[in-house]
């Protein structure tokens, strides 16, 4: 990442599935200096008098469309993706040959096979999207339709995958999407449909995606628009500042879907000690989870709780601190991130002085921090630092699982079924072993505790 | 392990008749020796000085730049862990406390119960630390020896309504403070002195609750148990009873004091009401007082920086000057990681005291920012007269900083410009989909203190 650019940036806008570039509005954020076209908040609404533009298509339609971006996406069609990519490569936490994989792996988020077992698992199939379905028993029967939906969503740019899986989203309910694009991540999403545009000029689920940045809180834009009379859901992509802020222009009519902020955790059984095979394959394990997405994603692994003595958990520790700093394009991890912050430094430079119940492995350079303790830092540990916490036993560790733990990885794979109700009813969302190589993205499994589709659709009764 | 004598010499100056109205040139040497002379002797306590001395090269300081790196930010003063607290682990908060402390903590903490237990007995042992809570609601804690709290009433008694200090032997006033008495936070401190120097001991008026570092704290602990799941729906409700009933006792003090206040409207007065102008004015007017009818009242001056449910300070404190046409303000830039207060001139600048040393900041806070004319950046300070922790801090206030050496008062001296804003408030809005439990807890967190 290059934590200076000060080179002033044009963003692409998307109205309508129209590309528009006009450095007229300066922007600053963070480190980012960017300009974007002036909004003309009337244009980014689409009228109720008028059913979506892709309302009426069959589905079949859509998802060809969606397999073709998702070709024309992998092979740089057009050249967006790849001016994306050297943009984000400048700005974003993410070095090239990570972006590049990142973008090379979108293509099976836009898979025909992929999105059709997606709409099968959450909808239940076709018929609901592409006409009416029959519910009921006996005589008490209707026909139900799953209404195309007007969306605006509050995106998050720490990981490109976010744009891929929105706009597949979006077009598969046939209804119309509002993007409002991150400050950390203003490229993937406007690339993404100018590709789209570029291989179908004007087509109705192109001109259903309008793609705009503004300052995220500005309330003169965000109170026109967040409203019933426009938009049917606000889908909130983290962040805990965005979903406050966006909470309180809910009302009748217009709901919120919330993919909250997460943290994740792992967890290591005493069975990483029996042997070195097993201390091996858990510190790669729970390396690999921790710096997936360069530990920037609600996935990626912050805390780990190790089960055994003090002297069994530091063996871990150590053993873990090298794994740290290698680089897995796999999981989209680069061989170290930005040096850890300042604030974070002065933590645990103070941890350092109160051993032994506090034991610090490695350097602030990005190349992975490991700290040992027996109670979760009070600290969000960031930038390839991670918290392992011992306990007597892994069950102990149930009491800090809460509603913002998303995923948990554990090891050994046998130690999950004892583990699992604990930590569904603390409020965990996905559970893994540690160590199996990821498979892409599983259609049918639920994204953030919900299912999405089914939640994004307005779901219509007739009884004619 | 007292100061070394470059930093006692700057120390004396707040008995100096030009005070405000030094040499830069003069005192631009004169620090740097003091900051030489005291990170070589703070250096041999603090090991966290000494770690991020040594990381970035910085085993002596030659010039300015070389303070840059050993600046440490508020976070320093509270990185205990919560759980100390919780699990009531004192001896190790005890030697938490003295890895930032620069005297050594040696305390027995046998009996302590609660954490006011603890910060009591850490005042019974001569450190007399200063707790502050931010939006967190974890506390830090900031040692103070009783020669810093000495050096503290000095510098109250020089200059409190500088540039007309004034005379701790002249008239007392009626003294109205809507602050608790006493507590263990700086400002407690300047408002007690200033209470027991120009108030009439017969006629001072503060809330009656003192600030209680559980009570702070109870913010951050509340919002711990409920990520670990203790927390249950009636304990909820219960706390939020108590800060409503909190509330109303504030309010019914205040009105009481007010009532008294505009009953004696004609004598010498001296309030300081910032941290509940609008209720007061409320209140005052309620009881049928117009603006300007107090003759003879010194008030202290605004608060630089938010104050919670105040849109605009500077609108509040034009209504507050209308209504209460004060003789004098006292109006003071300062932080409470600061020995004293910087008071501000004629010409609406802060003067800098010789024993605080400005270190301005690009907004990283990596480098210094360029030292001529008037220049923006981060507030950094290095404080020469605490004795009871590292003295280098960095802010989170973005400050103007006028280098030319010359104030528009006519005096001479760096000033600060009547600018100062907070960097948080303007930053990055990029969003992560990562996030952790604060984001889960409502209401607990917006609490006022």
């Amino acid at each position: 990442m290059n934590a200076l650019v000060r080179e002033t940036i044009d963003i692409w806008h998307i109205i309508k599935g129209r590309p528009v570039c006009r450095g007229e509005v300066s922007f600053n954020s963070g480190n980012l200096a960017f300009r974007t076209p002036k909004l003309d908040l009337g244009e980014l609404t689409w009228t109720r008098l008028e059913p979506c533009p892709a309302a009426h298509l069959p589905s079949s339609e859509i998802i060809d469309l969606l397999a073709e971006t998702g070709k024309a996406v992998a092979a740089n069609t057009g050249g967006f993706i790849g001016e994306a990519i050297d943009q984000l490569a400048a700005t974003s936490a993410y070095a090239r040959p990570v972006l590049e994989r990142m973008f090379a792996d979108m293509h099976p988020y836009f898979d025909p096979d992929h999105l059709r077992t997606m709409v099968e698992f959450e909808l239940g199939g076709f018929d609901v999207l592409d006409s009416w379905r029959t519910v009921g028993r006996g005589d008490a029967t209707a026909r139900v339709h799953a209404y195309p939906p007007r969306t605006v969503h509050v995106l998050a740019g720490n990981a490109p995958i976010v744009a891929t899986m929105t706009i597949a989203r979006v077009a598969l309910t046939k209804g119309v999407g509002l993007l409002k694009l991150a400050s950390n991540d203003l490229f993937t999403v406007p690339a993404v449909l100018r590709t789209m545009a570029h291989i179908a000029p004007d087509h109705p689920v192109v001109r259903s995606f309008s793609a705009v940045y503004w300052r995220g809180g500005d309330e003169r834009v965000e109170s026109a628009l967040f409203r019933a009379q426009f938009f049917d859901k606000l889908v909130a992509w983290g962040g805990d500042a965005a979903i406050r802020g966006s909470i309180k222009y809910l009302t009748p009519g217009f709901e919120l879907i919330s993919f909250d902020p997460k943290n994740s955790i792992t967890m290591i059984g005493k069975e990483a000690g029996d042997s070195p095979e097993n201390m091996a394959v858990a510190a790669v394990g729970a390396a690999e989870k921790i710096t997936m997405f360069n530990q920037e994603a609600c996935a990626s692994t912050r805390f780990v709780y190790a089960e055994g003595t003090t002297a069994q958990v530091d063996k871990f520790c150590e053993a873990l601190l090298p794994e740290l700093g290698k680089a897995r394009p796999e999981i989209y991890a680069d061989a170290r991130s930005e040096p850890v912050p300042q604030d974070l430094q002065e933590e645990i430079s103070v941890l350092k002085q109160l051993a032994p119940e506090y034991r610090v492995w490695g350097e602030y350079d990005g190349r992975g921090m490991v700290v040992r303790s027996d109670e979760p830092v009070d600290f969000y540990p960031t930038n390839r630092v991670v918290n392992v916490v011992r306990v007597d036993d892994l069950s102990d560790a149930l009491r800090w699982v809460n509603v913002s733990t998303q995923s948990v990885s554990i090891y050994p794979k046998a130690r999950i079924s004892g583990l699992v109700d604990g930590l569904a009813n603390g409020g965990a969302q996905a559970i893994s072993p540690l160590g199996e190589p990821g498979k892409g993205p599983i259609a049918g499994a639920p994204h953030d505790g919900i299912y999405p589709l089914p939640r994004m659709m307005r779901w219509v009764e007739r009884r004619d | 392990m007292s100061s070394p004598q470059s930093a006692q010499r700057l120390m004396n100056l707040v008995d100096s008749p030009d005070l405000f109205d030094l040499p830069q040139e003069e005192i631009a040497p004169m620090q740097l020796e003091a900051a030489r002379d005291l990170y070589a002797l703070r250096r041999q306590k603090l090991a966290i000085l000494r770690e991020r001395g040594d990381d970035c090269g910085v085993t002596d300081i030659r010039s300015p730049a070389d303070v840059v790196p050993l600046l440490f930010s508020h976070t320093t003063y509270k990185s205990y862990p919560e759980a100390f607290i919780a699990n009531k682990r004192w001896a190790l908060l005890t030697r938490w406390f003295d890895t930032v402390s620069a005297v050594p903590v040696e305390v027995d903490v046998t009996g302590v119960e609660t954490i006011d237990d603890w910060v009591d007995r850490m005042w019974e042992n001569g450190h007399h630390l200063y707790a502050t809570s931010g939006t967190t609601g974890k506390c830090s804690f900031l040692n103070n020896t009783k020669a810093d709290r000495d050096f503290v009433e000095r510098g109250v008694a020089r200059y409190t309504f500088w540039p007309k200090p004034l005379d701790p032997n002249g008239p007392k006033m009626r003294y109205y403070q809507a602050w608790p008495s006493n507590g263990p936070q700086a400002p407690m401190h300047w408002f007690a002195v200033t209470r027991k120097l120009f108030g009439r001991p017969d006629a001072s008026f503060s809330l009656s609750e003192p600030i209680k570092v559980s009570h702070l704290s109870r913010v951050g602990a509340m919002r711990k148990a409920m990520s670990e799941n203790k927390v249950t729906s009636s304990e909820v409700a219960a706390y939020e009873d108590e800060m409503k009933k909190r509330e109303a006792r504030l309010k019914a003090e205040l009105r009481a004091m007010v009532a008294d206040l505009v009953e004696h409207r004609n004598e010498l007065i001296m309030i300081n009401f910032w941290s509940q102008m609008t209720a007061v004015l409320q209140i005052a007017r309620e009881l049928g007082v117009k603006d300007g009818e107090f003759p003879n009242l010194y008030s202290w001056g605004r608060p630089r920086k938010r104050i919670a449910n105040v849109a605009s300070l500077e609108d509040l404190e034009a209504e507050a000057n209308r209504f209460f046409t004060p003789k004098q303000m006292f109006g003071a830039y300062g932080m409470t990681e600061l020995s004293l207060t910087m008071p501000e001139c004629e010409a609406g600048r802060y003067h800098v005291p010789p024993w605080i040393m400005v270190l301005l900041l690009d907004r990283e806070g990596n480098e210094l920012a360029p030292a001529e004319g008037i220049s923006e950046g981060r507030a950094g300070f290095m404080d020469f007269s605490r004795e009871g922790r590292w003295g280098g801090i960095m802010s989170g206030d973005k400050i103007q900083v006028d280098f030319s050496g010359k104030c528009a008062c006519g005096r001479r001296g760096l000033t600060i410009l009547d600018t100062v804003s907070r960097y948080a408030d303007t930053g990055s809005d990029k969003v992560d989909c990562a996030g952790t439990f604060d984001a889960y807890v409502r209401g607990v967190m917006e609490v006022a203190q």
